[in-house]
């Protein structure tokens, strides 16, 4: 190695060698592959890709907010909050990062704090689908005409991106039970993304709770995009193993 | 410099928005992009803390409480889940909670069939009273959880609901079984495997002038002996009208005919001596146990006068032997 390799003169990098069609590694590609681990379920390495985009370009609000995703999906719901105040000071008063700590501290259970920051989010200008979606979900217990209202604003609001909400709406009504509505988004979504392990295994315990045949098709779909993958595994499992009562009483 | 966020059109150079405050460039800014993680340990523990946090629940917004029964003021219009929860299940199939639907009806179904076997005895007040809180918790469930904002006031509906509903369940039945009694038997059948504290099932008899089947088990308005009081008894009938009726050897016969001792039992305070005697027309000997007090001379003119009754004296008539339940069967005079 030269001695006078690691000094640093302004100029040029050194380009890595790279192999013949080999992606570049920059933003765009680690926020892709982000999203495509996250909508595969891995949520620790879509965190990861998500860090590394930002390690590039720091200013980058997605990068930021998929983080704060990342962790509530990883339960770290405290840590979501911690880092939506980071994000906060690049990014003063972002309704979609009041609407994230909404969600953490709903699903952290502090429902006074959760329906204080929705309102904040919801009293700002550009409001985003997951602003809305975050105020569904904090109201999702307790008016079901909110709900339903702010479900459709986000998926009305979504131009480029309305199968991940859709999909990010069916997981919702999936943790409120209405798995039939469920079901029905899901299979918009999975047309659009046939690809998306975490949208087959949604549909496959929706399908699972309603009692349908197609649940096990499903889930071995979700494990066939992403093998080993241990709560569809489980999910097939449970499923699989009920019988008549169970299918009768355990919808 | 344009603003990613507001658009705005900012001076070169500027690291933050003039409009929003965003940031625009980091130059010179060294920012920790690695989000801090939780540790594996904490995972329990966060989890136990938000079951705790859950139990907690937060006042409905823009409902100021000024007194301490303004709440019922106004929850007065959210009487939806109080109706629907008259039926079971409807409330939640009507919010489409289907699961919830199966358990709520299989649960009341299983009080109300316990509550129909059991009827009448100790234990039979209890899965209707059950049933009762099941409409009162559908009733929380459906809707009134949400709006009730303290587990005192929602233990205060749930009483009141269970309270109102029990008493309705009470007046239903007895509107339903209006031409129904149960009484207590003092009587020991054998042939019959009734015995002395036995629920009988009773219909009023309408019309008093069929002739009774011998050995149908009857309440009968009992006379004294001293004065002319009359109480309510069960008898079994031993002697039709126009028979002869005798005790012999602590057996009755009838017509001079031995009935069997296993179906037709002699009361223990009948005298131990023979005697015989014939049951007018419109009269019945009905045998039932009676509580003799003074010398047994004295007492043996009174037997007959105790126990030859009138037809129009017997009210109703025994047609089950309702509890207990391992003994519960109809019961069918020769």
């Amino acid at each position: 190695m030269d001695r006078f390799s690691q000094l640093e003169f302004g100029d040029v990098h050194p380009e890595q060698p790279r192999e013949p069609g080999e992606p570049v590694r920059d933003v765009q590609y680690f926020l892709t592959e982000a999203e495509r681990y996250w909508l595969a379920g891995d949520f620790e390495i879509a965190l990861r890709n998500f860090c590394r985009a930002l390690e590039q370009n720091s200013t980058l609000f997605t990068g930021w907010s998929g983080q704060i995703r990342m962790l509530i999906e990883l339960t770290e719901y405290k840590e979501a909050d911690l880092w939506a105040d980071k994000a906060m000071d690049l990014f003063p008063e972002h309704p979609e990062l009041l609407a994230l700590k909404a969600v953490a501290n709903k699903r952290d259970n502090r429902l006074a704090k959760a329906i204080g920051y929705s309102d904040n989010a919801i009293s700002q200008n550009d409001l985003t689908p997951r602003v809305w979606l975050a105020r569904a979900e904090v109201f999702m217990d307790r008016q079901e005409a909110i709900v339903d209202g702010c479900l459709s604003k986000a998926i009305a609001l979504a131009t480029q991106d309305k199968d991940i909400i859709k999909l990010e709406a069916a997981r919702l009504l999936r943790r409120k039970r209405h798995f039939h509505r469920a079901v029905g988004l899901l299979n918009e979504v999975i047309i659009k993304m046939p690809k998306s392990a975490l949208a087959w295994y949604e549909l496959g315990c929706c399908q699972g709770h309603l009692g349908l045949n197609q649940t096990t098709h499903s889930l071995e779909e979700a494990l066939r995009l992403r093998p080993h993958w241990h709560c569809a595994d489980e999910a097939l499992q449970r499923f699989s193993r009920r019988g008549f009562f169970g299918r009768l009483f355990k919808r | 410099m344009q603003c990613q966020r507001c658009q705005f059109e900012n001076m070169p150079g500027q690291t933050q928005c003039f409009k929003c405050g965003s940031i625009l460039a980091c130059e010179g800014r060294s920012l920790d992009v690695h989000p801090p993680r939780m540790h594996a340990w904490k995972r329990p523990f966060r989890r136990l803390s938000r079951v705790l946090r859950r139990a907690k629940r937060v006042p409905v917004r823009d409902k100021p409480l000024s007194t301490h029964w303004d709440w019922f003021d106004d929850y007065r219009g959210e009487t939806g889940p109080l109706i629907l929860s008259i039926i079971p299940g409807l409330a939640h199939a009507k919010q489409r909670r289907f699961r919830t639907v199966r358990w709520f009806v299989a649960v009341w179904l299983l009080c109300m069939v316990l509550a129909c076997a059991l009827f009448s005895s100790h234990w039979g007040w209890m899965p209707l009273g059950l049933g009762a809180a099941i409409h009162a918790w559908i009733a929380l469930d459906a809707g009134l959880w949400k709006i009730l904002d303290s587990a005192a006031r929602r233990l205060c509906v749930l009483m009141v609901m269970f309270v109102i509903l029990y008493a309705g369940y009470r007046l239903l039945i007895q509107a339903i079984l209006w031409n129904f009694q149960f009484e207590r038997t003092v009587l020991t059948i054998p042939g019959e495997a009734i015995q002395r504290g036995d629920i009988l099932l009773l219909r009023p008899i309408e019309d008093p002038s069929p002739i009774l089947a011998r050995g149908t088990l009857v309440q009968f308005q009992s006379r004294m002996v001293g004065n002319e009081a009359r109480i309510a008894a069960i008898g079994q009938i031993i002697g039709l009208p126009n028979e002869v009726v005798g005790i012999h050897q602590r057996v009755y016969h009838v017509n001079g005919i031995a009935l069997s001792i296993e179906d037709y039992p002699v009361p223990a305070w009948m005298p131990m001596s023979d005697h015989q005697v014939t049951v007018g027309p419109g009269y019945y000997f009905v045998s039932t146990e009676y509580r003799v007090r003074g010398r047994q001379n004295q007492t043996n003119d009174a037997i007959w006068r105790l126990c030859l009754v009138s037809a129009s004296d017997i009210d109703a008539r025994a047609t089950m032997l309702w509890w207990p339940l391992n003994r519960r069967h109809s019961l069918r005079p020769d």
